[in-house]
């Protein structure tokens, strides 16, 4: 646990990141600054921004649903959150493509929520046990990720565009993209934020947080919502990245132990910072030809979640 | 479904119509001279075969960088170009480079980044994944007018009908002909709305159609095709450079493929899916006829 360290290094190694977001893109910096800085400002810039804001949303997200549901394993994508929204999602730009992309966004965390609710009732009452959830998570996105499919095989000329989101990649998404995602975590992050106490008391277990006062319920019930939220509004925007709310909380964890207020803006930033090294890698190793974001990201995190699996004793 | 498609298809009409009012009328606006777009973006084959014939070399071409992918007939009328990478994921910042003065793109694919793409330059948005033969021609007409070209691309098209009916006359047949692409994924037959079925049906051809399916592009199981049963298949392989798509070897050695009426006549041609399948305009159309003259569709007298 390195908390003051990490908090001097990792502001500072976000901004060298978005530094080099700026600098690094499918062209190189001479030719950017002959033909116009539009190329930076236009679509550099708003794709580093965006990059930072899905990131922190789909880091904290992952941070409140483990805190959720005191499981190391838990994670947005894990859970059905992210299967949900991107079902609805794909349904959305399929069924009515010529609806404004602004409706993408309540679209997307009414599917995620729908399929925690399914979630929930599928796990069942009483203790939220571990490799139950985890296995319930796992059949529940496949079953949505089969509806996802079974959509895009019957309408396959439409399918381009989902196709980009559902590997989860910044591509063509710009400023349009930053309002829309902005005022929603403006929103979101501090509540989350808010909440770090009542979660720091919710990992004493259930009777202690209520012999302490907190409502555990009430307290559970919020943070499942914003968590809900804040990867439905990234996943919406950005597509379905993933493993980011897996791998961030606990890179975070590592770097500044359990505490909420230290956890939870420190996961953010990881967040951030993973989402833009994939997408700035996804824009310059194949110039002109884009990567999907989404597989670098997976490219760390599953091998990450198999090591994670490897180690814990909970079953 | 079959009504939605079609409200789309119309609105995406209307949209480009009214932009193609907009490119032009923005030219008509300017005192003096009209100026014709110089430096033309294309993200699709098929408006490059429209602006090539217009007389016009893109300065940008989505290629999948694979300029390989580009017909002989177009490729010769080329100047230099730049990749602008994946149709479907076509590089922005190289766009914005170019400083193109005008961006053909297609209305579905490239619908979700067409405010970017208008950003850039005036976008023209038309159909071109899944349009039919008959409406690229008359895109390519559009496409004439807002390079300022209608003159020539309206004579492109008069002489392209002229040899596409003298073509006609030169294949007769009452058999069904049918065209697949074959890919790792399988394989896909062109239904009824597709390019090269527009093309076959111009030519004065029949074509077999996949039961139950108003879709360009259906894939199939062997069952299906044995349901159709063409006498011509015509298969454009995208896997030919990696040794051919094994799909095709393992259907021969079903015991169903001996009893396909093209597997009794030995009818099963490889063709280029590059001319079949992606060019979809004037010189795929005119490359189609060919691959098909030198067959024995071709009138022996």
């Amino acid at each position: 646990m390195y908390p003051r360290l990490t908090f001097w290094l990792l502001p500072a190694l976000l901004l060298v990141a978005a530094l080099s977001g700026l600098l690094l893109g499918s062209l190189d910096w001479r030719t950017v600054q002959a033909s116009s800085a539009d190329i930076v400002t236009d679509l550099r810039l708003s794709r580093v921004l965006l990059a930072i804001l899905a990131g922190a949303g789909l880091g904290l997200s992952g941070a409140l649903t483990q805190a959720v549901v005191r499981n190391p394993l838990a994670s947005p994508d894990l859970i059905g959150v992210t299967a949900g929204a991107g079902l609805a999602a794909t349904t959305l730009m399929l069924l009515w493509p010529d609806l404004a992309f602004g409706w993408l966004i309540p679209a997307a965390i009414i599917g995620a929520l729908l399929a925690v609710l399914v979630m929930l009732a599928l796990v069942g009452r009483g203790t939220l046990n571990p490799s139950r959830l985890v296995l319930v998570g796992i059949a529940l996105s496949s079953w949505l990720a089969a509806l996802t499919d079974w959509l895009l095989v019957s309408h396959p000329q439409k399918v381009n565009m989902a196709l980009v989101w559902l590997t989860g990649s910044l591509w063509g998404r710009g400023w349009d993209h930053v309002w829309i995602l902005l005022p929603w975590l403006l929103v979101l992050v501090p509540l989350a934020l808010m909440l770090s106490l009542r979660l720091d008391l919710l990992a004493l277990g259930d009777e202690a947080a209520e012999g302490l006062g907190a409502n555990v319920r009430r307290s559970r019930l919020l943070a499942l919502l914003l968590a809900v939220a804040m990867a439905a509004v990234s996943v919406a925007v950005c597509g379905a990245i993933s493993f980011v709310g897996l791998v961030a909380p606990h890179l975070a964890r590592l770097l500044v132990g359990g505490a909420h207020h230290r956890l939870l803006p420190v996961t953010a930033m990881v967040g951030a910072l993973l989402v833009l090294v994939s997408d700035i890698a996804a824009r310059t190793l194949l110039a002109p030809i884009e990567l999907p974001a989404g597989v670098l990201t997976a490219l760390i995190g599953a091998p990450y979640f198999l090591f994670l699996l490897t180690r814990y004793r909970g079953w | 479904m079959q009504g939605g498609l079609k409200q789309g298809l119309q609105v995406s009409r209307v949209v480009a119509g009214l932009l193609l009012l907009w490119v032009v009328g923005a030219n008509i606006g300017v005192a003096g001279p009209v100026t014709p777009p110089q430096r033309v973006v294309v993200l699709e084959y098929s408006f490059l075969d429209a602006v090539v014939a217009a007389g016009v070399s893109p300065v940008g071409i989505a290629d999948d960088k694979k300029p390989g992918r580009i017909l002989p007939a177009i490729r010769r009328q080329l100047g230099d170009y730049q990749s602008v990478g994946l149709r479907g994921q076509p590089d922005l910042e190289t766009i914005a480079s170019l400083k193109p003065d005008l961006i053909i793109a297609d209305t579905r694919r490239h619908q979700g980044i067409y405010t970017a793409l208008q950003d850039i330059a005036p976008t023209l948005l038309l159909l071109s994944y899944g349009a039919e033969y008959q409406a690229l021609l008359d895109d390519a007409r559009v496409i004439g007018k807002a390079l300022g070209r209608a003159a020539q691309m309206d004579a492109q098209l008069v002489a392209h009908q002229q040899r596409m009916s003298q073509f006609a006359t030169r294949l007769r047949s009452d058999e069904q002909l049918l065209f697949a692409v074959v890919s790792a994924r399988g394989m896909a037959v062109h239904g009824r709305p597709a390019f090269a079925s527009g093309v076959l049906h111009r030519l004065g051809l029949n074509i077999a159609l996949p039961a139950g399916s108003q879709q360009p592009y259906v894939r199939v199981s062997l069952e299906q095709l044995a349901a159709m049963n063409p006498d011509w298949l015509f298969v454009g392989d995208y896997n030919a450079a990696q040794g051919g798509a094994d799909i095709l070897r393992r259907w021969q050695q079903h015991p169903l493929w001996p009893f396909l009426k093209l597997s009794r006549k030995q009818q099963l041609l490889n063709v280029d899916p590059n001319s079949w399948s992606l060019a979809r305009g004037i010189y795929g159309a005119e490359q189609i006829a060919q691959d098909l003259l030198a067959t024995s569709l071709a009138r022996s007298n």
